[in-house]
């Protein structure tokens, strides 16, 4: 429960620092993805479930302040959040590098899926080679603030004391 | 099969997800951004307004710092030009007076309308776009102070954009330079027209639809068309050519504009209150 609330005020400042501060620290037409990295975190951290769980939450919540349609963002970041959650259970080790990769790779996928997704659903203004240089830049971004992200998310996704010791040892970070 | 019944559910869980982000999409899309959807948007946009009001007073100086040393490079000759070009402008104030006045009284005679005697709504850009595809900005005026969505926005300079989405206290502004956005213009010099569209991360616009036998020049004025059903008055001033190039066999230019206004750093705007033919929505 405690782990839930901690969640929650992490996605609601993740959320409010996607559209309040960062908006003013666009490098060549991007901006951190702070929403996605947590996802990718905490999908690191907790596996599948959670990360599919939070992705969705936190990109439906971005989703109300961009202009693409609503559930856009929920999408790439849930099935994200899945993926990373497959790929830790069964592929990664402990590591300082693992922080920045994971949050590059997160961000290109869910970027990519984000751009093939809106365009099936009709947005044709993201139909542009231009959107590859900003996708660059994303992940170039997002890649850079996993390093501060990644300990936020393992402090907020550690298990609350009465089931700590059922889940003791499991996960990146514990 | 307790392994199995976990990733059976891991699976459901990701299905169920994935069918009500889809289901969301479609709503969405077929209201347009209207209806249940968008009434939610708007508030979540009333409630984060005051932060990003806050949070924009508090960072200026940072993110002024950020601009100037991200833009450090072009900073100097900017400013060179910047200086020419004041010059030259000081040399055409009183041609453009007396033109002025000529067409004033010409479109009082015709009964037109143009920017400079519609009424405008001034506002202060308060974020960006928190999206990486998204270019758009965020103004501290909304429906309690006559904005609605259609309207365009100016500065001093020239045309920003348009309002897309519009809340009590707060409103989007899709900027021109946006790949969902089209403006008709028209190069007043050549007696060209074409439609101006952004590109997700370019600062400059792409003009298609260009006679190819129109005599374009480098630094040619680009102001709106004002056509019938247009989504701009006539005569807001775009920006420049910076380029116009006509591809072997190709039926149209291929023109390169700079908008007038630099939009990476836009702090004050007018909202112009006018809502034309093809103006709202």
């Amino acid at each position: 429960m405690i782990r839930r609330v901690r969640l929650m005020l992490l996605v609601a400042v993740a959320v409010l620092l996607q559209t309040a501060v960062f908006p003013h620290l666009r490098i060549g037409g991007a901006v951190p993805d702070v929403g996605l990295v947590l996802v990718v975190a905490v999908a690191t951290r907790n596996g599948v479930e959670a990360g599919a769980a939070m992705g969705f939450v936190t990109g439906l919540l971005v989703d109300l302040f961009l202009q693409t349609p609503l559930g856009l963002s929920a999408l790439a970041f849930a099935l994200t959040g899945a993926a990373v959650g497959v790929v830790q259970a069964g592929l990664l080790r402990p590591g300082r590098w693992v922080a920045p990769l994971l949050g590059a790779l997160g961000g290109l996928f869910a970027n990519l899926l984000f751009v093939g997704v809106g365009i099936l659903a009709g947005q044709d203004q993201l139909r542009s080679v231009h959107v590859l240089r900003v996708l660059g830049f994303a992940v170039f971004y997002d890649a850079l603030i996993a390093a501060f992200v990644f300990p936020l998310a393992v402090w907020a996704a550690r298990p609350g004391a009465t089931s700590r010791a059922a889940t003791a040892g499991a996960g990146w970070g514990a | 099969m307790a392994v199995y019944r976990r990733s059976a559910r891991r699976r459901s869980i990701v299905i169920l997800l994935v069918i009500t982000s889809v289901t969301l999409i479609t709503l969405d899309q077929r209201g347009s951004g209207s209806g249940v959807i968008g009434s939610i948007r708007s508030g979540a946009h009333d409630v984060v307004s005051p932060v990003q009001r806050g949070v924009h007073d508090m960072v200026q100086p940072v993110s002024d710092w950020f601009d100037g040393v991200t833009s450090r490079g072009t900073l100097s000759s900017d400013n060179r030009k910047l200086r020419q070009q004041v010059q030259a402008l000081r040399n055409r104030v009183g041609q453009t007076k007396t033109l002025e006045d000529e067409v004033k009284r010409l479109r009082d005679v015709l009964g037109l309308s143009s920017v400079g005697n519609l009424k405008t709504v001034p506002a202060q850009v308060i974020t960006g776009a928190p999206g990486n595809f998204d270019n758009t900005l965020e103004i501290d005026r909304g429906t309690s102070n006559g904005l609605a969505r259609g309207m365009p926005v100016v500065s001093n300079l020239g045309l920003i954009g348009r309002v897309i989405d519009v809340s009590k206290h707060s409103a989007t502004v899709l900027l021109i330079t946006d790949s969902a956005s089209n403006v008709a213009v028209r190069l007043p010099a050549s007696n060209a027209t074409g439609v101006a569209s952004g590109h997700a991360g370019l600062n400059t616009l792409s003009v298609s639809f260009v006679n190819p036998d129109a005599q374009l020049a480098r630094d040619e004025n680009v102001v709106t068309a004002g056509q019938k059903d247009g989504l701009y008055p006539p005569d807001i001033p775009v920006g420049t050519v910076v380029s116009a190039a006509k591809t072997p066999g190709a039926n149209q230019y291929d023109v390169t504009v700079r908008p007038y206004v630099n939009l990476a750093r836009v702090e004050f705007v007018q909202v112009v209150r006018w809502t034309g033919p093809g103006g709202a929505g």
